[in-house]
């Protein structure tokens, strides 16, 4: 599904196919013809920059790419060949060889032309790259998980309050209709009383972290070991770690697979709740390969791995006291009824494509508005997660504040909820 | 120590030190903790100690942990655990610390005393704001911040004047959250104070634009003249943060405000475009095609489609083939078809001016705000703007829109392009029934696309007062009418009134309506409360029925679902023709319930031969896929390797068996043992099962290895099922 560098390099150069007759001629045009020379007018271009661009980054910048009013200038990796690849394929759709280079995203940032930057390093990352390009005036497009703590993700939703810069979380799922129609019908009561919420973690005990037996470090300028360790506690170079996907998931001892899809099926799960600015109340340890949650309003939300209807990869099932609804990566929905449908016609976009998602995020730079992952939703859907792996972790029930965002009665969660930074970096 | 063990895993010559014993956490105890921490041991035990003492250290822990924060390498994992520790000996030790380090760890002791807000660091970390290093003054500014209150705020606020670079930066960011801590606490007038007074120094940028925001928040009414300020601002920066502030404040007075620095809503001197309307579009190859008409028709922007023609339309409906993706359109009245294939790109349409991005800025933001002074606004500039800005407009509408935006929306669906797709999607979205009672009201007169739309909205609103136009309209002399009339029916007629659509398939007017015909039965029929009585009543049209509409008929009792229209299913394939029969299995085939295996079997064994095997494939998709217990499911897979015929449909069994292990299924993936075809697969199934059963399960899996072992199945399976066999004994 992603688009690669060969597949665009195939698209044939300019040609005309059909001529019509007095109305606007269609063309079939290259990448070129798309790219650069097709851009819309300065004025309305949005500047990018793209920061960690690895295998999901270069398939996100891709469909930012394919957007006439984006014009992608910079690109920032720690590692060498990760920035000459992004750089090549930014200078081919561009026609031109500016695309500038950086090693350390902080420069980048710098630039003051630069009105957005797509982050999509690995999770590490994400969350302190996001608060700093904020803080220097960029609107944010960041992979997820976002964060890798409760604190993070409170701070991320205060961090872009407090400089007004738009954020859109990587949650490309909240723009796909299929999955969309399924929370409408949770919302508007299609389902009855909404009583159970179903997610799909990919996972609920793995962890990437950790510390390997040193190798020799390799020269900065081909892999900066400093800056890719960022803010995570410091450990010997070792290239195990430099996946990026994995490393320091949801912060190491705590955290990983749940963070892992369930930024996004319990993300979906908290919209069809109407729960985007809060958090379950009550927490769960594993029980029978099921990990569970209980919002303040009753609704449960469950986390399990088995069970699901062969709907594709990231499924989730919303249960009400009328009926059911259940959708996947396949674009399809299943129903308790096809009356739940009423003749609408939803469509079936499958292999969760990125780009409406990149859509809507550059109107609302545009606009000004709020995407629909924007960063006070990723935090409580993120808190949600988190505060399932500490119930994961500590193996016992947990009640949990969502106002005060603190768990009631236990010590030993609360310290859970954040993590130090390792110097220098701070927000 | 038991529990630290566990966590340090030795792969050959790697120790990776991760945490893989979830959810079996046992307490460490601190003792041992502390013990690693003050040993020889290796970094990496010492690395995973502080983790731990996160959770469960207490103030005993603090001097062996702080003994690292001179150690370049773990003084990062010591402060993970100094944060979280409760108390003030953590406090002490990291003020202990700021005489002894420099440079970076310097800079991490200060970070951590911000974090814990500890009010007894203040007058050491203001002496930092001055120190030779600039990080560390910066880091002090950030610490101050962090902890807040009128000490810190004594200190910063001469540092704004005295310091530079970026220690500068971090003092204005530090007093920003001083600020914000005040205005949360309800002290509105020292944040105000602190807010003018960053906004007005020479700081980057970003601070002031943060430091405006913060003012207009702490200043109430006397607020919104800055806030007008900002919405005024050549600066879009500034515009930025006015927007979101104004979005944060809400209320009828932020909304006049923004309606006040609107601007004057005209339409100009615009040629009228030839407007692009994407008709149908389709993305696929062969007998593939996935209909992606709402992303095509999403991704027309300004009246002008740019898109590349590749599987982010709709994922991949035809792998391996190179798919195409075919439109049909039309520009300016005229329809036009095109195909552009895979990676290929495309533009369509001439582009209109854009309306005025400021203004629709502001609209977004009044409408995000949902006050009646700003939806009043949207409405104006939805009936009277330009183009573009009717487009922005009537998009915002469809979203928060009330009764008096439907003859707006009204009169822009009869135009064509975007406006009319914008229009009829607002016309479905707009909330309230009122919407609904204007919408029927509407229909007493429109005509034409307008009428359309009205019909659309009707039957995706659910407005079932709307029926009974919409069943004259089934008659209209205007096809387009026509059409969006049986799709309204489909979504509205109740039981009693079902014969209308039924009679429309027995005899369409147009072959094009059978299609349409069909979707609206699905529609309808799903959506009874008694399905049985609609399967019922739709067999009623079966004799006179022509053979295109019986198949229509079987598709729309597969799509509907339950137990009246499965044993009509089930029947029909047996009895019915056999173009009849071949539509039964395909549909019973994606079947979404598991009750419908029995019939799948029936039909599997004494059904059409020429059938068969299609109906046992559906039968081992329930087994495989659906939800059924684990002994049914089992049962379900002893049932079809009995009627199974081919090596390929007991191959799928044995994938059944492997995905669900259990002891039967054990048993039964080694009867094919004797069959010398699937012998080597029944093996690797019997070894791959085996291997996932418990130890109560041992005495079958010794017979089944034993089974296995004599069936002869090459060196490497019999190994493994010899390894297996020596590992339950017996």
């Amino acid at each position: 599904m992603q688009v690669s560098k060969t597949q665009l390099s195939r698209r044939r150069f300019l040609r005309t196919v059909m001529l019509g007759s007095g109305v606007a001629v269609p063309m079939l045009v290259s990448p070129r013809a798309m790219g650069f020379a097709g851009l819309a007018p300065a004025s309305e271009r949005i500047i990018l920059g793209a920061i960690g661009i690895g295998n999901r980054g270069t398939y996100v910048l891709a469909c930012f790419l394919q957007e006439n009013d984006v014009e992608c200038v910079a690109v920032a990796d720690v590692k060498l060949f990760r920035r000459e690849q992004a750089k090549r394929m930014v200078d081919e759709r561009n026609g031109n060889t500016n695309c500038k280079t950086y090693r350390d995203f902080r420069e980048l940032l710098d630039r003051p032309d630069i009105d957005a930057v797509l982050i999509a390093t690995g999770p590490n990352w994400h969350w302190l790259a996001s608060v700093l390009a904020a803080k220097a005036g960029k609107d944010v497009y960041c992979e997820k998980p976002c964060t890798k703590n409760i604190m993070q993700s409170l701070s991320l939703a205060e961090t872009f309050r407090r400089t007004g810069r738009v954020f859109q979380a990587g949650t490309q799922r909240r723009n796909l209709p299929h999955f969309a129609f399924a929370v409408e019908l949770a919302q508007k009561g299609r389902l009855g009383k909404l009583h159970t919420l179903y997610a799909h973690p990919a996972g609920m005990s793995t962890s990437m972290s950790g510390w390997a037996p040193p190798e020799p470090e390799p020269n900065k300028e081909e892999i900066d070991w400093d800056l890719y360790l960022g803010p995570a506690a410091w450990r010997p170079f070792n290239k195990r770690f430099l996946d990026g996907f994995n490393f320091e998931k949801g912060g190491g001892l705590v955290g990983g697979g749940v963070l892992e899809w369930g930024s996004h099926c319990v993300d979906l799960c908290q919209w069809a709740n109407q729960a985007d600015h809060t958090a379950p109340v009550e927490y769960f340890p594993p029980e029978n390969g099921q990990v569970s949650a209980v919002y303040a309003n009753g609704v449960r939300l469950i986390l399990r791995e088995t069970g699901w209807l062969p709907l594709g990869s990231c499924p989730v099932r919303f249960e009400g006291d009328k009926g059911w609804v259940e959708a996947g990566d396949s674009g399809k929905l299943a129903l308790s009824s096809p009356a739940l449908l009423a003749g609408r016609k939803v469509a079936e976009i499958g292999g969760y494509p990125a780009t409406f998602h990149v859509r809507d995020f550059l109107d609302c730079v545009k606009t000004r508005g709020k995407p629909k992952a924007n960063a006070d939703v990723a935090c409580h859907s993120h808190i949600t997660c988190h505060a399932v792996n500490i119930a994961i972790f500590l193996n016992r029930k947990l009640r949990f504040d969502p106002v005060k965002y603190e768990f009631i009665g236990d010590d030993e969660a609360n310290r859970l909820r954040g993590e130090a930074l390792r110097e220098p970096w701070r927000v | 120590m038991r529990s630290l063990k566990c966590m340090i895993i030795v792969l050959g010559t790697v120790l990776l030190l991760t945490a893989p014993c979830w959810a079996q956490q046992q307490p460490a105890k601190e003792a041992d903790l502390i013990a690693v921490l003050q040993s020889d041991g290796p970094k990496a035990e010492k690395a995973l100690a502080c983790k731990k003492l996160v959770v469960w250290g207490t103030e005993a822990s603090v001097p062996a942990l702080a003994a690292y924060l001179n150690d370049p390498e773990l003084a990062s994992w010591a402060r993970i655990a100094l944060e979280a520790i409760p108390g003030d000996a953590p406090n002490q030790a990291l003020r202990a610390s700021l005489g002894q380090l420099k440079g970076r760890l310097l800079v991490g002791a200060i970070n951590s005393l911000g974090v814990r807000r500890d009010e007894g660091a203040v007058a050491m970390l203001a002496e930092k704001l001055t120190d030779a290093d600039a990080d560390v003054a910066a880091a002090a500014a950030t610490a101050l911040g962090h902890i807040g209150g009128p000490q810190a705020v004594a200190v910063l606020t001469p540092a704004l004047n005295t310091s530079t670079g970026i220690v500068k930066n971090a003092v204005a960011e530090g007093l920003l959250f001083c600020a914000d801590r005040f205005l949360a606490e309800g002290k509105k007038q020292e944040a105000r104070e602190i807010y003018d007074a960053v906004r007005k120094a020479d700081v980057p940028k970003p601070r002031r634009v943060e430091a405006t925001r913060g003012a207009i928040l702490a200043s109430g009414k006397e607020g919104l003249d800055l806030l007008a300020e900002c919405l005024a601002s050549n600066d879009k920066d500034f515009f930025a943060i006015g927007l979101s502030t104004a979005r944060e404040l809400k209320g009828a007075e932020v909304s006049k405000v923004l309606v006040g620095q609107l601007g004057p809503i005209q339409k100009g001197e615009e040629k009228k475009p030839a407007l692009l309307t994407i008709k149908k579009a389709e993305y696929g190859a062969g007998d593939r095609w996935a209909d992606v008409t709402q992303a095509v028709a999403a991704a027309v922007r300004n009246n002008t489609l740019r898109i590349t023609a590749s599987n982010a339309l709709a994922g991949d409906p035809a792998p391996g083939v190179v798919k195409q993706l075919r439109m049909v359109y039309a520009i300016g009245g005229q329809e036009q078809t095109i195909a552009v294939k895979e990676n290929d790109s495309v533009v369509l349409g001439e582009s209109v001016a854009p309306a005025d991005p400021r203004q629709v800025a502001i609209l977004e933001a009044l409408g995000d705000i949902g006050d009646p002074v700003g939806i009043e606004a949207i409405v104006k500039a939805a009936r009277d703007g330009s183009w573009g800005l009717r487009l922005a407009a009537i998009r915002i509408l469809g979203r928060v829109g009330d009764a008096q935006a439907v003859p707006v929306l009204v009169t822009a669906a009869a135009e064509g392009g975007e406006l009319a797709q914008a229009a009829a999607e607002g016309l479905i979205q707009l909330p309230g029934s009122d919407v609904d009672a204007a919408i029927v009201e509407a229909l007493r007169t429109a005509q034409g696309p307008v009428r359309v739309a009205l019909l659309r909205a009707a039957g995706d609103r659910l407005v079932t007062a709307a029926l009974p136009s919409a069943i004259t309209d089934m008659d209209s002399g205007d096809p387009a009418i026509r059409l969006a009339a049986i799709e309204a029916v489909g979504m509205l007629v109740p039981l009693e009134q079902l014969d209308v659509l039924i009679r429309r398939l027995v005899t369409p007017r147009t072959p094009e309506e059978v299609n349409l015909v069909k979707a609206a039965l699905v529609s309808a029929c799903s959506r009874m409360p008694d399905l049985d009585a609609a399967a019922n009543k739709l067999m009623t049209a079966w004799n006179n029925a022509s053979p295109d509409a019986r198949l229509v008929i079987v598709e729309v009792l597969g799509a509907m679902g339950g137990s009246r229209a499965l044993a009509i299913l089930g029947r029909l394939g047996k009895e019915g023709d056999d173009a009849v029969q071949d539509a039964v299995t395909r549909v019973l085939g994606e079947w979404m319930s598991a009750d419908a295996g029995p019939v799948l079997l029936d039909l599997a064994k004494t059904g059409n031969p020429k059938y068969r095997i299609r109906a046992l494939r559906g039968y081992i998709r329930i087994a495989r896929q659906l939800e059924v217990p684990l002994e049914d499911r089992i049962a379900m897979c002893a049932q079809a390797l009995q009627a199974a015929q081919r090596p390929e449909e007991k191959r799928l069994v044995l994938e059944v068996l492997r995905r669900y292990p259990t002891s039967t299924g054990l048993q039964l993936a080694v009867t094919l043992l004797s069959d010398a075809e699937l012998r080597p697969e029944a093996a690797d199934s019997a070894i791959q099962i085996a291997e996932k059963l418990p130890a109560s399960d041992a005495a079958t899996v010794a017979r089944a290895m034993d089974q296995v072992i004599q069936a002869n199945v090459g060196a490497e399976l019999t190994q493994k099922a010899q390894a297996i066999r020596k590992k339950v004994g017996r």
